[in-house]
Parts: structure tokens; sequence; C-alpha cells
């Protein structure tokens, strides 16, 4: 059973336009607090055997097998482990099919979503950004391509992706009751649904984290857009995470 | 396959339900078949719907909530788990979804949505049996389509992507055996590039972002693999386990894609599964590996053509492999199949199996076409799909009698195996044994013919026929549209209870395509007029659009509004959708037809250039009818004719010139209901009544306006019904609503309109009514074969059992059923007074009173008819024939039907001076002139009308049995004279004066070189018979047919070579 995430401490919190803009500050201690919950979201240990095993099937395509050399170790993203247990934990978000393994895929057309599942009975996509960059507001939030600027918009704006992400879960969770209370919202009003945006901070909470996306956000239904810094220690904030989220794992 | 029940079932999902409640999803529902209306015939017809509703929005989230509907019983489907509800759920969802996402946008900007968006789309077509649809939305797209080029991508999963897109594209639209065949190539080609891209594509900085990329290329790797399988399957039907192969790959495809966090690719990855899974369902190879031999080889023909048949139609589908059609043990087999459905390749894979089990009895198969057209169209298409497995196909002419040579084509038994042949005709053949060889099956198509007033009653008698004669060794296959009680008919034709079967298709939702019913009337605009059309609720639910709609623009013809007949308003419209494709006019009779076309004439352009076929189908119309003939400049324009007072010939001309996509406007008459098999994309009709003011049946209405919108090129098929008063108005909404109904006997409702009379009690003396001479014949031959009164008398309820009508009547109303077996019975004791009688009227088809007409009428003529009267030269030579005293005796046989005649006085000997011009080589428009006053279209048909109405029906029945009742004693006449009076018919029927030329025209060659060719027959073969000439033709090439024709001024060798080469449907046409 894992831990309860430590609530940090709420920096700022205003709603500008529809947006609800929201800063945390989490400690050292709350990040030691933290790991484990966050471990249990990022490791998947099975995930490099079935690699080998997918490397293998290939003899009968006909194709050869791919010979590039991958690392044992995944690079994993600490930052979405976090921001994931924080909306479960603080914003009762539920995500049913863990993202340990992201949903995006740099080269399609549609480049998914960073975590999908529910909240308040709707259903709520997410987007979570990691920055240690100094300037506020730091780069991605703004970046053109994939930042959290287009990333936010598309989930705003963008039916067929939205649809993508809904059929994805649907075939992971048909039965569930959860999913069937939030496609009913989604299918019966045109925007019933949450997305959520995720900064991991290391750097001083400030919120002009937020003025790229405050005036350039338009988002699809007032109050329906979440935009949550989580602020770790300065400067190292991040690594210090990663150590800790990587005994956790050293542990079990 | 899809079933109302289950897309009503849908409809209750949370998911749908959902959306809102079912008055906005019919709305939904009502816009996106709006849309679909004007995306197909937006140019042609202008919208105006009442009410407009128009929420894109709402019309994207009920599609999506039907697909998620189909997601959730996708697994289902694709396992074949034993959960049916699921199973059917998935069809229904994805049936339902596609009908809505073909409307929604297409994303045609961005090359990588329009691949995920089309691939999408297909596979909901596929697996809501709906794929079809899905070559003219290819057709529509095909310009993105053709710019996508793999070789300009760099990306090595785009070059991927961009190929497997195309394979795809080639599996889902099929559009030629090059295209399949490619496949495996493009997946070589990926193989070779793997090496020259692979590697750079993984050198990113990122090992996160090379592990989900390797990741995407493993899972695009799989799917180029089960690409390759599924193609290799579609086109020779192997490897044998392809389930489990592409099980196997997609399965993986979709792990990898999931667990590389592609979702777009693992969602549609699992469509494609799916998809795969119904395109090896409907494969013609999944669908018959289990049958026999000949089927094999039959399949891979098909397979192998350049425009392949690889996959079978969602009702054939189910017939074959769910309904079981090729169940031995099932001896009658009914199937109810709608309009275009394919049923005559569910024919051929019954008769294959037949074939199959001949054996060393050398059976034969009988195939029974309603029409001469049909049976010229049924013969062609077994032709050509048969005659390469070594099956031979034969057919009898239309004449009512049986020729020396079908004589000696019948005895001979390895002339054919298969038999096509009108009921008329067939009646002939199975009543007097002419074949001794076992008939193992027996196909009726458009058997709802049952019920039709003039002939129905022979055909049921003809099925009591067989089930008295053949039921031990014969089965029996009836294909028919819309008849509801298919079950009852099978049962009825069975050998017991178990032996039915009924496949019962035709009120499933498949439809070859949507189609939208509606009146067109005219309305005053302004000065002018416009055509208005207002689409109507109809039993089999087409498309429904409440509001005033508008067919092309302001007088569409030329004339006033108080000018604007209902022969100018359907004009009007076919000159509107003429653009769309061939659009069919119909008239109520010959005249309108004639003069529909010349408004069309006048107010359509030339076509830009007049293709090689029209020019063909012209020439032969100056030779054959006159360089004058009217027609002949409509096809300048794109316009066609097509009814009774023209030549099967002209009428087989004109539909493969529709086939062929030449005709813009076809101008027919009512009566190409019952002979049309062949798409158009619209007809209108000026009146739904046959020429003597009876409205065609409900069933036949549907089956000709089931004929709008051809397969896989209208995704709309539109039929409008003329209409100028209030009364009619009315009339034709309630017309088009009722329901085809069951089908009945002729003897039941002979019986009930007897009864509802008052006069079922005087069954016996109105039994003498022509509507009971079918049924005499019947009591005469079941007398003539027992040859004795009392064991006739003692089985006559189990000879009875074997009709339709009694056997239901005694189930449902024993006093009736009871009264016919008492007044059968006494008109078989009446007719058994003169069993000589009785043999001739078996001998000849007539009716026992028919032959004591015919004695009387003989014994009236002042001088005893001689052998030589009958001899050919004397019959129809220059001088002392006896013809017009014969066609005296045959006017007064009212079963002959030479029916009224506006020229009374002239009559019998202009019929016999006709029959002596056609039989001596007049050409028709000498016929016309010398006989009707003029070379006139009017004139022309008239004289058809009487050479293909009256001489070629009556006149060859009636000189045949004439010369049987007459008094000779055959048994005195040399074999050579016989030989001569048996050809007489057949000269009469085909327009030719000896036995080479009507050997020529059985093998379809034009009349005007039949004498020719036949000499130069004579000339080289000594063995001449119907199957020595065709092959004789099938070798002659170019320069012999040159030889023979290079008199002709209009058709060179080669040309007639064409002509009969399509006419015949030999190799080549």
């Amino acid at each position: 059973m894992s831990d309860i995430l430590p609530t940090g401490s709420a920096i700022y919190q205003k709603n500008y336009n529809g947006l609800c803009v929201k800063g945390i500050f989490y400690n050292e201690d709350d990040l030691n607090r933290s790991a484990q919950v966050i471990a249990d979201i990022c490791f998947d240990t099975s995930g490099q055997k079935a690699f080998e095993k997918f490397m293998l099937s290939l003899s009968d395509t006909g194709f050869s097998p791919i010979t590039a050399v991958f690392p044992e170790v995944r690079d994993w993203q600490v930052g979405e482990g976090f921001a994931e247990a924080y909306l479960t934990a603080h914003l009762s978000c539920s995500f049913p099919w863990s993202n340990n393994r992201d949903l995006k895929n740099p080269n399609s057309s549609l480049t998914g979503a960073d975590m999908v599942g529910f909240h308040q009975g709707k259903f709520a996509f997410g987007e979570v950004k990691t920055s240690a960059e100094q300037k506020y507001p730091p780069q991605v939030t703004s970046k053109k391509g994939d930042g959290l600027n287009t990333q936010l918009k598309k989930l705003c704006h963008d039916h067929d992706l939205r649809w993508v992400l809904v059929q994805y879960l649907f075939h992971r969770v048909k039965t569930s009751v959860d999913y069937q209370e939030a496609c009913i919202a989604y299918l019966k009003g045109n925007n019933d649904f949450y997305v959520f945006g995720v900064l991991v901070r290391s750097v001083e909470p400030k919120i002009n984290d937020w003025d790229y996306l405050k005036k350039h956000l338009e988002v699809h239904e007032k109050n329906k857009v979440s935009l949550i810094a989580l602020y770790l220690p300065p400067n190292d904030g991040i690594e210090t995470l990663h150590a800790c989220v990587l005994s956790k794992r050293a542990k079990s | 396959m899809i079933t109302h029940e289950a897309l009503r079932k849908i409809d209750t999902h949370w998911a749908v339900q959902a959306v809102g409640n079912n008055e906005l999803r019919q709305a939904i529902l009502q816009f996106s078949k709006a849309k679909l209306v004007e995306k197909a015939i937006g140019e042609q017809l202008t919208l105006c719907v009442e009410n407009p509703f128009n929420d894109e929005d709402a019309l994207r989230r009920l599609a999506m909530a039907y697909e998620m509907v189909a997601i959730e019983g996708m697994h289902d489907f694709v396992n074949h788990t034993d959960n049916d509800e699921l199973q059917d759920q998935f069809l229904a969802g994805s049936h339902r979804a596609f009908e809505i996402y073909r409307v929604l946008e297409t994303p045609e900007n961005d090359d990588l949505k329009f691949i995920f968006h089309l691939l999408h789309l297909s596979a909901l077509a596929y697996c809501g049996d709906c794929w079809t649809d899905l070559k003219h939305i290819y057709d529509d797209y095909s310009g993105v389509i053709d710019k996508f080029s793999p070789d300009l991508m760099v990306e090595w999963d785009q070059r991927i992507l961009f190929r497997l897109f195309d394979c795809w594209v080639s599996l889902f639209r099929k559009n030629s055996w090059q295209e399949l065949t490619n496949i495996t190539t493009a997946i070589s080609i990926l193989r070779e590039e793997q090496a020259q891209y692979e590697k750079d594509y993984l050198k990113t900085d990122s090992n996160n972002e090379n592990k989900t990329k390797a990741m995407r290329l493993m899972s695009l790797y799989h799917w180029a693999k089960a690409s390759e399988l599924l193609s290799l399957y579609m086109l020779q039907g192997e490897p044998a386990d392809i389930k489990s192969q592409l099980d196997r790959h997609f399965s993986l495809a979709i792990k990898i894609s999931a667990d590389g966090g592609d979702a777009q690719l693992e969602i549609l990855l699992r469509w494609l599964h799916a998809s795969a899974e119904q395109m090896v369902n409907g494969s013609i190879w999944w669908v018959a590996r289990t049958i026999n031999s000949k089927a094999t080889q039959f399949i891979k023909n098909l397979s192998s053509q350049a425009q392949p048949l690889l996959e079978l139609l969602p009702p054939q589908k189910v017939a074959l492999k769910e309904c079981g059609l090729l169940d031995p043990a099932k001896t009658a087999v009914v199937v109810d199949m709608p309009t275009s459905g394919g049923k005559t390749l569910l024919a051929q894979f019954k008769i294959l199996q037949a074939v199959n089990n001949f054996g060393e009895t050398k059976g034969w198969v009988a195939y029974i076409a309603p029409t001469k057209a049909l049976v010229g169209q049924i013969i062609r298409r077994l032709r050509k799909d048969f005659s390469p497995l070594g099956i031979k196909v034969e057919k009898l002419s239309g004449a009512i009698e049986i020729d020396v040579l079908e004589e000696d084509m019948l005895n001979d038994a390895e002339s054919f195996d298969i038999l096509v042949a009108t009921p008329e005709k067939m009646q002939l053949v199975l009543r007097n044994h002419k074949i001794r060889r076992p008939l193992s099956l027996l196909v009726m198509d458009e058997a709802h013919n049952i019920e039709d007033e003039s002939r129905g009653l022979r055909i049921e008698l003809l099925l009591a026929t067989v089930k008295q004669h053949y039921q031990a060794q014969a089965n029996f296959l009836l294909l028919m549209p819309y008849v509801e009680n298919a079950k009852t008919l099978s049962r009825w034709l069975a050998h017991d209870r178990d032996a039915g079967l009924a496949i019962s298709l035709s009120t499933n939702p498949w439809q070859p395509n949507e189609r939208i019913v509606g009146l067109v009337k005219k309305e005053k605009a302004g000065n002018g007029w416009t055509i208005n059309y207002q689409t109507l609720i109809t039993s089999p639910k087409t498309i429904h659009l409440k509001g005033k709609h508008q067919i092309g623009g302001v007088r569409p013809i030329p004339v006033s509004h108080s000018s604007a007949n209902l022969s100018k308003i359907v004009a009007g419209c076919a000159k509107v959708f003429a653009s769309r494709g061939t659009s069919v006019v119909i008239a109520k009779t010959k005249p309108t037809a004639w003069s529909l076309a010349r408004i069309l004439r006048d107010n359509m352009d030339d076509l830009e250039e007049i293709p090689s076929e029209i020019q063909l189908v012209q020439n032969y119309l100056k030779t054959e009818v006159s360089p004058e003939f009217e027609l002949i400049n409509m096809l300048n324009k794109g316009i066609g004719i097509h009814h009774g007072g023209l030549s099967d010939e002209i009428k087989a001309l004109m539909e493969w010139l529709v086939e062929e996509g030449t005709i813009k406007v076809l101008c027919a008459t009512t009566t190409i209901a019952q002979g049309i098999n062949f798409p158009v994309s619209s007809i209108f009709l000026q009146s739904i009544e046959y020429p003597y003011g009876k409205k065609m049946s409900y069933r036949e209405f549907w089956n000709l306006a089931g004929r709008a919108g051809r397969v896989g090129q209208d995704n709309v098929g539109v039929v409008g019904i003329a209409c100028d008063t209030p009364k009619k108005e009315r009339e034709l909404i309630d017309y088009v609503k009722k329901s085809t109904g069951n089908l009945t006997s002729r003897l039941i409702i002979i019986l009930k309109s007897l009864e509802d009379a008052g006069k079922l009690n005087a069954l016996e003396s109105m039994m003498y009514a022509p509507q009971w001479e079918d049924f005499r014949c019947y009591i005469a031959h079941l007398l003539n074969e027992k040859k004795e009164l009392q064991a006739t008398l003692n089985e006559m309820d189990r000879m009875l059992s074997n009709t339709f009508g009694y056997s239901e009547l005694k189930n449902a109303n024993s006093y009736q059923s009871e009264r016919l077996l008492t007044a059968t019975k006494k008109y078989t004791e009446s007719i058994a007074k003169n069993m000589g009688n009785v043999a001739r009227a078996d001998m000849t088809g007539f009716s026992v009173e028919s032959v004591k007409k015919t004695m009387d009428e003989i014994n009236k003529l002042e001088y005893k008819l001689t052998p030589s009267d009958w001899m050919p030269d004397s019959l129809f030579g220059p001088s002392g024939s006896k013809l017009p005293d014969l066609f005296s005796v045959m006017f007064k046989i009212k079963q002959l039907d030479f029916g009224p005649d506006d020229e009374q006085g002239r009559r019998q000997s202009r019929m016999a001076d006709i029959a002596q011009a056609w039989i001596a080589g007049q050409a028709i428009h000498e016929i016309a002139v010398n006989f009707f006053d003029g070379s006139g279209s009017n004139e022309i048909s008239k004289v058809y009308n009487a050479i293909y109405g009256k001489l070629a029906n009556g006149g060859t029945w009636g000189l045949s049995a004439l010369s049987r009742m007459s008094g000779i004693d055959f048994d005195t006449l040399s074999d050579e004279h016989k030989r001569l009076l048996n050809l007489m018919p057949a000269m009469l029927y085909h327009g030719v004066k000896n036995e080479e030329s009507v050997l020529m025209r059985m093998n379809s060659v034009p009349r005007s070189i039949a004498e020719a060719v036949g000499n130069r027959f004579k000339q080289h073969v000594e063995k001449r018979n119907v199957a020595t000439a065709r092959q004789y033709l099938a070798e002659l090439n170019d320069s012999d047919w040159n030889s023979v024709t290079s008199h002709n001024q209009y058709l060179s060798g080669s040309e007639y070579k064409k002509i009969w080469q399509i006419l015949s449907g030999e190799a080549g046409s």
C-alpha cells in the first residue's frame, strides 16, 4: 500500500478567464514522503522483458532484427509520476491505466497525452512538463511543437485527439462505472471534460510561470482547465526526487 | 449479418442514449442522410429540408457513441467468443458509425490525419458490412490518394506507413488483380529498405525516444507482415491458417504500439485487425473452402480476372456460410434476397455442387429465367464462367416449340450440362420427358412470378410437374426478391419437412446502396416551372427528407408550365440526372417511350465524342433495321430505347451499352420491370401501370426500384414517380408504403375471387374460363401420363398436392380445396371421354378445348392438308401457300394469344405475308413499309411486335401444333421431310430459311449474315449441330468474317464478330 502524497504548501491560486492557476511547494521532507507513491506509478519492471520479447518476434515478419542497442535503464519521467500522484491524491482525479509508459509517440500525428483518467465524473486529460529553467515562464510552456501551450490547446480543441484517448481508455476499462459516467457526460455535451496542465519546477515558486499560458490559452469551457505548478526545492529538486524515487525502487 | 433487431438494440446502449433522446438522435440521423444525399446528388437535386437540423458536433458525438458500442464488442468479434450478442453489437455499431462518419469532414490537408481517417473509415465500412460503399469514397479521394508517394518520405516510419496505406487502399477497394499482387512487392521493398533507413531513424539523443521509435517500427513490421498475408489469401486462398496468422501479427502489432505509447496506431490496428477478420470471412476462398473441386476452380477463375471477384456481398456470405445454401440434405432452397444482392452467384455455387455430383449419371441442371432477355443474360454469364471448367451450357429459344435442332441437342447426352430457358419452354421439355437424363437441380430465377396474373399459374404448375415426375432426384433452388413467406415455399417443394430451406435476406438492413424514392411534380416558378421532388416514406425504409426539393433548374425542358406534362417532367428529371450515370425513364406504352426519347433528343446535346461501342450498335441498327432508324441518331446523344417493340438482340445491345456506361438515358416501358437485370443510377417513372392499366405489383415495383444505384458506384440510387393530381399523389404515397407481403398462388387468388363473387359452387363451369387454361392443360397432362381415368381420379388429391395453391389450401381452407378437388375430378372425367384429344393436348401444350377447336377449324377448311403443304418451301414460298388459312385457324385459338388487332380485315393474310417476308430475309424496314405503311419508329415497333410478339410465340407454337393435328401420318414421311417439318417453327422464329442459318441464329449470328455464314459452315463442317456451330464461329478470324460480310456497307467482318461476341457471350466480348 502506498503512502499518501503530502499536500505541500500552497503558494498561489488564482482564476484567469476560466483558468484555474495554482502553485504548490514541496520541500525535501515532502519529497522523501512522496517517493514511494511516485515510485509505484513510475516503475515498470515488465517493460524491458516485453521489449526483448517483441524484438524476438520480428523473426517471422521477414524483417531483420533491429540492431540498435538500448540501455537497460529506462529513461523515466519522474515529473509525470509526481504530477499524476498529485492529481490523484489532492484533486480527486483517477488514472485507471497507469501511465508508467507514456502515451506519446513523437511521430504520431496525434501525439496523445501524458494522463487520461477521470475527475468528478468526467474525463480528465493532462499534460506535464518538467523544467529547471530559471526563466519565468519557462520555455516549455510556450515552445512550438511540443510545448505545454500546444499540447493543452490540442486537448481543449482537437476532438480527434480526445477521441483517440477516450477510445484508448475504453479498450482497457470497458466495464468501469467511472468510465461510463465520464463517457456519458462526454457524449452528452460538447465540452464536458477537464484538462490539467502541470509544471514540475525546481525554481522559486512564482505565478509568472503561467504568464504565457494565461495570455494565450483559450479554454474549451470556463472552469474546466487547471494549471498546476509543483515546485521542488530550487536547483537540485528534480535530481533529489529522482534519487528518492530510485531508492524506493531499490527497496522493492 | 446485421439485423434490424441488432440495430434497434444498440440504440438502447448507454453510449447512444447519452447523446440525446430518440427524437434528437433521429434528427441527427436525418441530418447525416441529408448530408449524404447532398454529397451524392447535390448537383442534380437542391435540398430544402423542412426544419433543418445541422449540428455537426452532435453528428460527431453520435458517430462516436456508435463506435463505442462497436468497440465494446470488438474483442468478442475478433476472438470468436461465445458471446453472439456482443459480436452482433460490434457489427451493428460499426454499421451505424460508418453511416455517420462517411459524411463527416475528411482531413485532406494533413497527410497523416488523412491516412488514419480513411483507414479508420474503411475499417468501419468493412466491419459494418458496408464495404460496397467504399469504392465511391475511394473514387472521391483518388486525387488525394494518388499524390501520396512513400518514396518521398525520408523518415523510415513514415515510409512504411505510407506504403502500408497504399497496400490497404488496394485491399479495401480491390480494383484489380494487379493492385493486389503489388502488395507483396511493396512489402518486399520495405524489407529491402530497412537496412538503409532504420539506422538513421533510431539515432536520436534520447534513449527513451529511440526505444519508443523502435517499438513503433516493430509494430509496423508486424502490420506489414499481416498485410502481405492477407493479400496473398485474398488472391490465392492461402495460407489455410490465415486467421491464426493474422491474429498473431495483429495482436503483436497492437500490443507493441500500446506499450510504445502510440495510442493512435494501436486503435487503428485494432480496427484493421477486425476488418482483416471480416475480409477473410467474406473472401470467396473462406466461404467456399469446404466445397467441391469444380467450385475451387471456379473461384480461382473469378479471383484471377482482371477485375477480380474476391469477396462475397454480405447476403451471399450469409446464404453460403450461415444459412447452409449448399447443405446436401436440403432438397428445396428458396432464397429471398434484395435486388442486386448477387443471387446469380449463389445459383452458380449450387449448380457447381450439382454438376460435381453428376458422377456417372450424366445429370443436368435446368435454369429457368422469366424472359428471353434474361435467358440471354444468364447464358452469357454462365458460359463465361463455366466454359473454362468444361461445363456445357445451352439455351432453348423463346419459341414455344421444340424444333428439330433443339431435339437433337436434348437427345445428345454430351451436348449440355446446364440448360437455360423460359418457363414456357422448359415446361415443354419437362412435361414431355424430352431429356432422358436425370434432372439434378432446377433453378428458378425471379420465382416471384408465381403470382403473376398471366403466367403465374403456368410457373407454379411447372414446379408441380417437376415435383410429380422428378422429385426423387431433382433439387430446387428458387431465387426471388422481397418474399416474406419463403419458408412456406421451401416446405412445399421439399421432399419432407426438414429438407426445405428458406434463406430470407430481403428484409435485412443490408442494401447494395442507399435509395431515395419520391414523387416528381411540376411547380410554377415565375414565368417558368421547376420539378419538385418530394421524398416518400416507404416500406423498405428508403431515405426520407421532409421538404420541398428541386431537381435541376427552372424549365428543365423548355416548354411552358401548361405544356409540361408527365412525359416532360420525367424527361426533365432524366436529363438532369443523366450526368451522374445511366438514368432509366419508364413510360406506360411503347409509343410514349418513343416520344419520351424524342423529347430528350430535342433537349440534350450530342455526346462530345461518340464512343466506339455506340458506333458499333449504330452500324448494327443501320444494317439490321434501317439506316434511317430513329434510334441511331438518338444514340448520338446517349439516348437508348428498351421495350417489347424491339428485337431481343437490340435490347441485349442496349443493355450492353448501359453496362459499358455509354448510355445516358434509357427509355423503356413498364415491362422492363420483369426483365431488368442491370444496375442504373436513377429511375424515373411516368407511370406505374402496365399498358392495359394494371398497376405494377409492389414486388415488381421494388424489384425495379432496387436497380437504382450501382453497387460500388452510386451511394444513393434515385427513384422518381411522376404525379400530376392530388388523387394520384395520395395513391402513390400509399402505394410505396405497402409491404410486398406473402407470395400467393394464383390458384388461391382465383378461388378466392370466385368465392367472393359467390361463384365457387359453379366451379365446374367456371373452370372453362381462360384463367384456368394452364390448369386444364396440367390436368390433361396428368391424365395422359396415367392413361387411365380411375387411376387418375384416385391419385388426384396427391397429384394436386404438388401444386403450391392446393397444398396451402388443404391447410388453410378445406372447403375451397374440396371444391377444387371435386371440380377437377369432374373436369377430368369429361375430357377422359376423348383420350386422343388428351394425348394431342399433352403433345402440343394446347388445352383439350383448344385441341377440339383446332380440329374443328381444320375440318372446316375446304381441302385436306397434305404433308407437302407443311414443307417450308411450300408454306413460306411465294405461291400456293396454305399459311393464310392456317393463320385463320390460329387466330381462333385464344390460347395462342394473337390478341386484338386494329386492322381486323387484313390480319390473317397480312400475318402470313409478314411471316413469309420475314423468312425470305426481308429487312425490318422493308416489312414495315410493306405491311405497316411506313418505316418510322412506331411502324418498326409494330413489325417487331408482330414478329416477336405474335409469330415467334403463337405463330411457331400454333403451326407446330396444327401440323400435328392436321391428320398427317408422320410415320409415312421420310426422315428428311420429318426434319424439314420440324424445322419450320425455328425458321419462323429466327427469320431464316434453312437449317444452317437457323443454327447460326441459335448461336446469335445477326440475321443479315446468318445465311452467308451458314452456307460457309455447311461447306466446312460435316457434323452440324448447335455446339459445332458455336465452335465453328468461335474459330473464325476477322478475315473469315470479312469474307462473308464484304457486301455490307455498314458493318465490317470484325464488327460483326464483335456483335456476335456480345450477343452470344463468347470470350472476348
